[in-house]
């Protein structure tokens, strides 16, 4: 099957095992030893402590409503692009693509410019009363913006290697659209939108740049759990620090397991 | 099933263009009530788009949709109740069979949606009609082409459709399926009268089970007849070509008579309109071929299928070679063998 050398094989696959140790092996298991350093009862304080809960309930939040609007969108994007014909098809695409090359800072700080006291949207906003820079919307906006690649992007490939001919079908046998989404098209992607619904999760949850610029940094109120692990870090609150990075990590852990279940699934359906 | 009220289709100068590219050019076309239609031609020639039209699941820039006499431009495909069979089938993956038949049935709105009861037992019709019955409960990935066809056939005809559409219904199937669910779908139409029009690009597929066949090519349409008048009487050379083989041979003319230097074509008649026509074009089997010293041809190369011999005669070297049919049993006794000169006469031929 290969006719590399023996000795050749060998040494890339220990080089690469190598690497991986190093670059991620290493970091992972000292989170979690840093976590636990000084015992079971510290880490559990600290992942109990008041301003830690706050975040942790931050973090879901958010979460939770930017993973739920980008599904409405992704979806909606991935649909137009793979079964209608339009000009700027191409541009859409790459505009989806977009917050994968822009520095997630960038994202915030846009939001800022927009939103923020000084902005152009800001004073309106201000005058009735709504606050989304150094508020939750603020946090949700940038997250959305990070985020928004990873349903689209799932879906957009596998919605064009279907093709329409199952919509054609389901709509010549009497089907209203509502009636075709819900029963074809959706079951035919469902592998491929959860498997995008759990990357933008992880990466929601894990969001530092854009947030950072957006949220303020108040604590109890718009820290989120990556916000969080820096300013416990940079009080030397080390346990602490780790303790809710460990979170952060157990998530990856999870989204990893999830992510084999899910390409096993979709390889088996 | 009973005997029901099918319907008659008028397109009425249909003209469709997909960004610059037209995929059909001011195309009438009128169904008749139970019959069975072939759209015959090659890909690009407008046969399924015209399909779509008539489905409502493509819209035409210009022209109508007729069916009984109604237009029905205005009624999308969902209220349109036009049965259509996709060519590659277009089951539904997730769904059982049972599912997939009774689909069209399940979406109806609540006024109009049969019983659970009633529509397993429409299924079961559907599926003993179709010859599938043991298969209730299999998914689409566990079956073979012909078995996802038979299901596509019942699950289009369970929605009682007017009239029934089939793209390209047994192209991806091997040879001997695809005999059989032919026979079926004649069978079909001839028990039904269920007005259907299939689309294919296989000349011998339209010939065989076709009341009318309908040759397009490149947006219009050719000829429409019975399959046996196209045959014998087929309008133009693209017609003459696409069904069946035929050979296309230069002719001279000297004082109001045709020839050719190798080929005898004395048996030809003409209108005299025709006078001084580049070209005549020959079936195979109106070819006969004699052993001949003397004969401008020599057999280049002998097969053999079944009943019938193929014969390539090279008339004149570097040009393409006639081709010749004739019974096998013919073959013999008429003493050809590879190398063999020969003489060949033309019996019938069309000048366009």
């Amino acid at each position: 099957m290969n006719r590399d050398p023996l000795p050749v094989r060998i040494t890339l696959i220990v080089l690469a095992f190598l690497v991986m140790a190093v670059l991620i092996g290493l970091p992972l298991v000292t989170v979690f030893a840093e976590a636990l350093a000084k015992g079971w009862d510290e880490y559990v304080l600290a992942l109990i402590d008041k301003l830690t809960l706050s975040a942790i309930r931050l973090t879901l939040i958010t979460a939770l409503i930017s993973v739920a609007i980008n599904l409405v969108f992704g979806i909606m994007a991935a649909w137009a692009i793979a079964k209608y014909d339009f000009k700027g098809k191409s541009f859409l695409i790459t505009l989806i693509d977009l917050p994968f090359s822009v520095s997630p800072v960038i994202a915030g700080l846009v939001f800022v410019l927009l939103f923020g006291l000084q902005g152009w949207l800001g004073p309106t906003l201000q005058g009735s009363g709504i606050k989304v820079i150094f508020a939750l919307p603020g946090i949700v906006l940038a997250t959305m913006f990070v985020t928004f690649p990873f349903v689209a992007r799932e879906l957009i490939p596998l919605m064009q290697e279907q093709g329409t001919e199952d919509e054609e079908a389901a709509v010549s046998l009497g089907a209203s659209g509502f009636q075709t989404f819900w029963r074809v098209t959706l079951p035919n992607i469902t592998w491929g939108l959860l498997y995008g619904v759990l990357l933008c999760n992880a990466r929601a949850m894990g969001e530092f740049g854009a947030v950072s610029v957006v949220s303020g940094h108040i604590r109890g109120k718009t820290n989120t759990m990556p916000l969080y692990v820096e300013i416990l870090y940079n009080e030397y609150n080390f346990t602490a620090a780790f303790a809710v990075a460990s979170l952060l990590a157990f998530l990856a852990f999870v989204t990893l397991a999830a992510q084999s279940l899910l390409e096993w699934k979709r390889a088996h359906s | 099933m009973e005997k029901g009220a099918f319907m008659s289709i008028d397109a009425i100068d249909i003209t469709k263009d997909f960004d610059g590219f037209v995929a059909l050019k001011s195309v009438s076309l009128s169904v008749n009530r139970g019959e069975l239609l072939a759209l015959l031609g090659p890909s690009g020639s407008g046969k399924t788009t015209l399909l779509l039209i008539i489905a409502g699941l493509e819209w035409p820039d210009a022209g109508d949709i007729k069916i009984e006499g109604k237009s029905v431009l205005r009624v999308n495909a969902r209220e349109r109740g036009v049965g259509f069979v996709f060519q590659h089938y277009a089951l539904f993956r997730h769904m059982t069979v049972f599912d997939n038949i009774a689909f069209g049935l399940t979406v109806r709105n609540r006024n109009s949606r049969p019983s659970k009861a009633d529509i397993a037992k429409r299924v079961h019709e559907l599926l003993e009609l179709v010859q599938i019955e043991r298969l209730v409960r299999r998914y689409p990935s566990e079956l073979s082409g012909g078995q996802r066809q038979r299901v596509a056939l019942a699950r289009a005809l369970a929605i009682e459709p007017i009239v029934l559409l089939l793209d390209e219904p047994f192209g991806a199937l091997d040879a001997k399926v695809r005999k059989e669910l032919r026979r079926w779908l004649r069978r079909l139409n001839e028990e039904t009268g269920m007005t259907s029009i299939f689309v294919t690009h296989d000349q011998e597929e339209a010939m065989e089970i076709a009341n009318r066949i309908v040759v397009m090519s490149q947006g219009r349409i050719e000829q429409i007849g019975k399959p046996a008048e196209i045959y014998e009487n087929p309008a133009n050379p693209f017609v003459c070509e696409f069904l069946g083989n035929a050979n296309r041979i230069a002719l001279t003319w000297t004082n109001g008579k045709m020839s050719h230097p190798a080929i005898d074509l004395d048996a030809i008649t003409f209108k005299p309109r025709l006078h001084g026509a580049e070209h005549v074009y020959v079936r195979p089997h109106d070819i006969d071929l004699v052993k001949d010293a003397a004969g401008a041809g020599t057999v280049r190369f002998l097969s053999v299928v079944g009943p019938i011999a193929r014969v390539d005669v090279e008339v004149m070297a570097g040009e393409k070679p006639i081709e010749v049919e004739m019974p096998a049993h013919r073959l013999q006794r008429a003493g050809l063998e590879v190398g063999v000169p020969v003489k060949l006469s033309a019996l019938k031929g069309h000048i366009y």
